[in-house]
C-alpha cells in the first residue's frame, strides 16, 4: 500500500515537473505579436489573408499590424527600443532597420536558428545569398530580406511600334530613342506632350537624382556607384564623370527628359508615367500590378538598364526590404512562428500574388509571373547592391543628390566640376562620421 | 486749494501682495499657463540645453559646448538656408502686406457690393491645407503640363519659365505661392481695423480738400499703424519658420536654392539617418533668436512712430 502511494506521488511529481517545464506543450506558442511595417494600405489585402491563415493554423497567436510612416520608421524604432518597447517584428527598407541594430543591437541573432532549425534553414536557402550576406553584422544574422527588388527600364511598346524602333542596347541608342519619343508624337494625339526619358532629379535620398545616378552608374559598370564596402564615397570615377555628363546631355543638350526633372521625386515620376506620358523610365516588379489600371496599362516591355557602350560590363541595381525580430521580445516563440510564416513559401507566394514582390527565388514562377513584365524580374542579372546598411550611404547619397540636382537645374553647371564638388563635400562628411 | 506735495503717495504693495489680491485671475490663468509651460517653454529650454550636446534621438550624448554653433556658422549649407530664409521672409512679408492692405481698402469702399463674398474668396486659401496647396501649385507650375505655362503660351510666351527648377526663379515661385496662401489672413485683419476708423476723419479731410491718396496716406495709414505692426510681426514669425511648401514643392532644390532654415533643421535631424539632434537643436535656437530679434525690432519701430490725430 505504502509503496503504491509512493509510486503515485513520484509519478505525479514527475508529470507536474514536465508540464511546468514545457509550457509550450500545453498548446504551443501563444500571444500577441506586434509587427511594424511602413507600407500602409497597400498591404491591407495581404495582411487580411495572412491573419486568417495564421488564425487557422495557430489559434493562440494574433498578429497586430501597426503601420508607420516610412520617413519616420527609423527614428520611431530607435525611440521604441530606447524605451524597451520595440515591436516583436519590424518590416521595412533595410537601411531603416539598421539604426536600432547599430545603437541597441535590437534584433535577434538568427544565425543560431540557421544551425538548429531545418525549417529556417530551408527558408534561408530559398533567399538570394548575396542579399542574405548583407544582413550579417560580423557573425550575427540580424535579419533577412523579406522582399528583394531590382530596378529595370520600361520602354513603351506601342510607341516603338509606331516609330518602327527597337529597344536600346547602349546609351547612344537610349538617347536617340528618347529623343524620338519626345519629338515625334509617339502617342498620336497631335500634341508635343510626351517625355522621352523620365528620371528622378530631386534632391534627397529616396527616388532622387542620387538614386538615378545609382541606376545609371551601375549600368555603366560601377559595382559601387555611391560608396565602397568601407563606406568611402566612390562615385567620382572616370565612369562616374561620364554618367554626370550623360545627365547634362539628356537634360540640357538633347532635352529628352522633363524640364521639371529637378523637382521629380517618385511622386511626380509615377504621376507622369501613369498618365501614359513617359516613353522610358524605371520600373520594378512592384509597379506592374498597380500600373495595369492606369493609362500606361501593360503597354511596355521591360529591359535591363543598357550599358554605356555595347559589350561593356553592366550591373542592375538590387536592394531588399528587411524583416527582423526583436531580440528581447516577450512573445519570442510566437514572434518566431509569425516570422517563419511570413517567410515560408506559402507566405511569400501570398505576398507575391498581392504585391508582385518577394524575396524567395524558389517560388513557382511559372504560375505566379505569368505577365511578361513580371517574368523579366525572375531572371537572374548581374547585380550591384544598394549598400544601405553602411552608415555613410545616406549622407553621401544626400550630398551627391544635391549636386546632381543642381546640375540638372542649371545648364551652366559643369558636370565634372559638380561631381568633384560633391566628392569634396562627401569626403568631409565621411571623415566626420568615421571620426565618431 | 493747491495739492499738498508733501503728502507721500501710498507705498505700492509688494508683488506677492498684488498677486494675492488678484489670485482669482491667476487661478483662471493657471491651467493655460501650465499647458504653455509644458508644451512651449519647456521644449524651448530643452532644445537650448540639447544644443550643447552631441545628441542623438534618445541619448543626450557627450557635452560639446559651443561646437554645434561653431559647426553651424562654418556650414555653407546653413549660410545658404539662412540667406534663402531672409529673402523668403522679407519678400513674402512686404508683398503680402501691400497686397492685402490694397485689397482691404478696395473691399472696404462703401459702394462695393458683395464684401462678404470677396472676403470668403480671399480667405479660402488660408483654410486650405498647406500640403494640398503645395502639391496643386507644383503641378500648376510644371513647365510642360502646368496651367501657368499653358496660359502664357496663349499670349505667345513659349516655352514658359521653369518655375521651380530654374535656380534664379525657384525661391520667388515659392514666395508667390506663399503670398497667395496668406493674403486673405491679413486682409481680414486690415478690414476689421479699417472698419473701426471713424468716418468723420475722412469727412473732415474731404471738406478741407484732401484727395483719396492724401486721405489714405495721412489718415488711414497712421490709424492702421498698430495693425500693420501686428501683421509685420505675424508675417515674420510665420514665414521665418516656413517648412511645408518647400518640403512638398522643391525639397530645398535646385541645388539648395530653396532650402529654408526649417527644412535645413529637418534634413540634419532626420534626412540622412544621422539624427544630429544636437546640431539641429543649435540651428533651431539660431532661428528662435532671429524671430525674437525681428519681433522686437518691429515692435520698437512701430511704437517709435506712433502719432496722434
Amino acid at each position: 500500500m505504502k509503496r503504491r502511494w509512493a509510486s503515485i506521488i513520484v509519478l505525479a511529481i514527475i508529470t507536474l515537473a514536465v508540464v511546468g517545464a514545457a509550457p509550450g506543450w500545453a498548446g504551443g506558442p501563444k500571444g500577441k505579436v506586434v509587427i511594424w511595417y511602413d507600407s500602409g494600405a497597400a498591404w491591407s489585402s495581404f495582411i487580411a489573408d495572412f491573419n486568417k491563415d495564421l488564425a487557422a493554423k495557430y489559434p493562440d497567436i494574433t498578429a497586430e499590424w501597426v503601420t508607420q510612416d516610412t520617413a519616420q520608421l527609423s527614428a520611431k524604432l530607435v525611440t521604441a527600443f530606447a524605451a524597451k518597447l520595440g515591436p516583436d517584428i519590424a518590416m521595412g527598407s533595410q537601411y531603416r532597420l539598421v539604426a536600432p541594430e547599430q545603437q541597441f543591437k535590437a534584433w535577434a541573432d538568427l544565425s543560431g536558428k540557421l544551425a538548429s532549425d531545418p525549417e529556417f534553414k530551408e527558408i534561408v536557402a530559398g533567399l538570394p545569398k548575396v542579399h542574405v550576406d548583407a544582413y550579417y553584422s560580423g557573425t550575427k544574422l540580424w535579419g533577412a530580406p523579406q522582399v528583394v527588388q531590382s530596378a529595370a527600364l520600361f520602354v513603351r511598346k506601342s510607341w516603338m511600334e509606331k516609330l518602327k524602333a527597337k529597344v536600346p542596347e547602349d546609351w547612344d541608342e537610349l538617347t536617340a530613342l528618347a529623343g524620338r519619343f519626345t519629338n515625334e508624337d509617339p502617342d498620336g494625339n497631335g500634341q508635343k506632350d510626351t517625355i522621352g526619358y523620365c528620371i528622378f532629379g530631386a534632391p534627397g535620398v529616396t527616388n532622387s537624382a542620387g538614386i538615378q545616378f545609382l541606376y545609371s552608374g551601375a549600368a555603366a559598370g560601377m559595382l559601387h556607384p555611391i560608396v565602397d564596402p568601407d563606406g568611402k564615397p566612390s562615385f567620382n570615377t572616370e565612369i562616374g564623370r561620364e554618367v554626370a555628363k550623360a545627365f547634362h546631355r539628356w537634360q540640357h543638350e538633347k532635352k529628352v527628359t522633363s524640364p521639371a526633372t529637378p523637382t521629380f521625386t517618385h511622386k511626380e515620376f509615377y504621376e507622369v508615367v501613369q498618365a501614359g506620358k513617359c516613353g522610358i523610365g524605371r520600373v520594378g516588379a512592384w509597379n506592374v500590378g498597380p500600373w495595369a489600371k492606369t493609362a500606361i496599362a501593360e503597354d511596355y516591355v521591360v529591359i535591363p538598364y543598357p550599358p554605356m557602350k555595347k559589350g561593356q560590363k553592366s550591373y542592375q541595381v538590387s536592394w531588399s526590404n528587411a524583416i527582423a525580430m526583436n531580440g528581447s521580445s516577450k512573445a519570442e516563440e510566437a514572434a518566431y512562428v509569425v516570422f517563419k510564416a511570413l517567410m515560408s513559401k506559402t507566405g511569400q507566394t501570398n505576398f507575391y500574388q498581392k504585391l508582385t514582390s518577394a524575396a524567395r527565388t524558389d517560388l513557382d514562377w511559372a504560375t505566379l509571373a505569368t505577365k511578361p513584365q513580371l517574368a523579366y524580374f525572375t531572371k537572374p542579372q548581374s547585380y550591384a547592391l544598394e549598400m544601405a546598411w553602411i552608415d555613410t550611404w545616406l549622407p553621401v547619397l544626400d550630398i551627391l543628390s544635391k549636386h546632381l540636382n543642381g546640375l540638372l537645374a542649371d545648364a551652366e553647371v559643369d558636370p565634372v566640376k559638380a561631381l568633384e564638388a560633391a566628392d569634396k563635400e562627401a569626403q568631409v562628411k565621411f571623415n566626420e562620421i568615421r571620426k565618431k | 486749494m493747491m495739492a499738498d506735495r508733501s503728502v507721500a503717495r501710498p507705498p505700492k504693495p509688494a508683488l506677492w501682495a498684488r498677486m494675492f489680491q488678484e489670485r482669482t485671475a491667476y487661478l483662471f490663468l493657471a491651467p493655460i499657463l501650465l499647458v504653455y509651460t509644458a508644451f512651449s517653454l519647456y521644449p524651448i529650454v530643452q532644445t537650448f540645453e540639447l544644443s550643447f550636446f552631441d545628441a542623438k534621438i534618445v541619448e543626450q550624448g557627450p557635452f560639446v559646448g559651443l561646437k554645434n554653433y561653431r559647426d553651424i556658422l562654418a556650414s555653407t549649407s546653413f549660410h545658404q538656408a539662412l540667406g534663402n530664409t531672409l529673402v523668403f521672409t522679407a519678400g513674402s512679408t512686404v508683398v503680402v502686406l501691400v497686397v492685402s492692405l490694397a485689397l482691404a481698402v478696395l473691399v472696404n469702399i462703401s459702394w462695393v457690393r458683395g464684401k462678404t463674398l470677396f472676403k470668403v474668396i480671399y480667405f479660402l486659401p488660408v483654410v486650405t491645407s498647406l500640403v494640398a496647396v503645395g502639391y496643386i501649385w507644383k503641378w500648376m507650375m510644371d513647365p510642360s503640363y502646368g496651367i501657368l505655362n499653358v496660359a502664357l503660351s496663349l499670349v505667345g510666351i513659349h516655352p514658359g519659365p521653369n518655375w521651380l527648377s530654374n535656380p534664379s526663379l525657384a525661391l520667388w515661385s515659392l514666395v508667390l505661392v506663399n503670398i497667395w496662401k496668406w493674403v486673405g489672413y491679413f486682409l481680414i485683419i486690415f478690414t476689421a481695423n479699417l472698419q473701426a476708423i471713424d468716418q468723420s476723419y475722412y469727412e473732415a479731410a474731404s471738406i478741407d480738400g484732401a484727395g483719396a491718396w492724401s486721405q489714405f496716406y495721412r489718415i488711414t495709414l497712421p490709424l492702421l499703424r498698430m495693425a500693420i505692426i501686428l501683421s509685420v510681426i505675424l508675417g515674420i514669425v510665420n514665414f521665418l519658420k516656413a517648412f511645408a511648401l518647400v518640403f512638398v514643392m522643391t525639397q530645398g532644390g535646385p541645388a539648395g536654392r530653396t532650402e529654408l532654415m526649417a527644412t535645413y533643421v529637418y534634413r540634419e535631424a532626420f534626412g540622412t539617418g544621422q539624427m544630429r539632434f544636437g546640431f539641429s537643436a543649435a540651428a533651431s535656437m539660431v532661428l528662435f533668436v532671429m524671430i525674437m530679434i525681428f519681433t522686437a525690432l518691429a515692435n520698437r519701430f512701430g511704437k517709435a512712430g506712433e502719432v496722434a490725430l
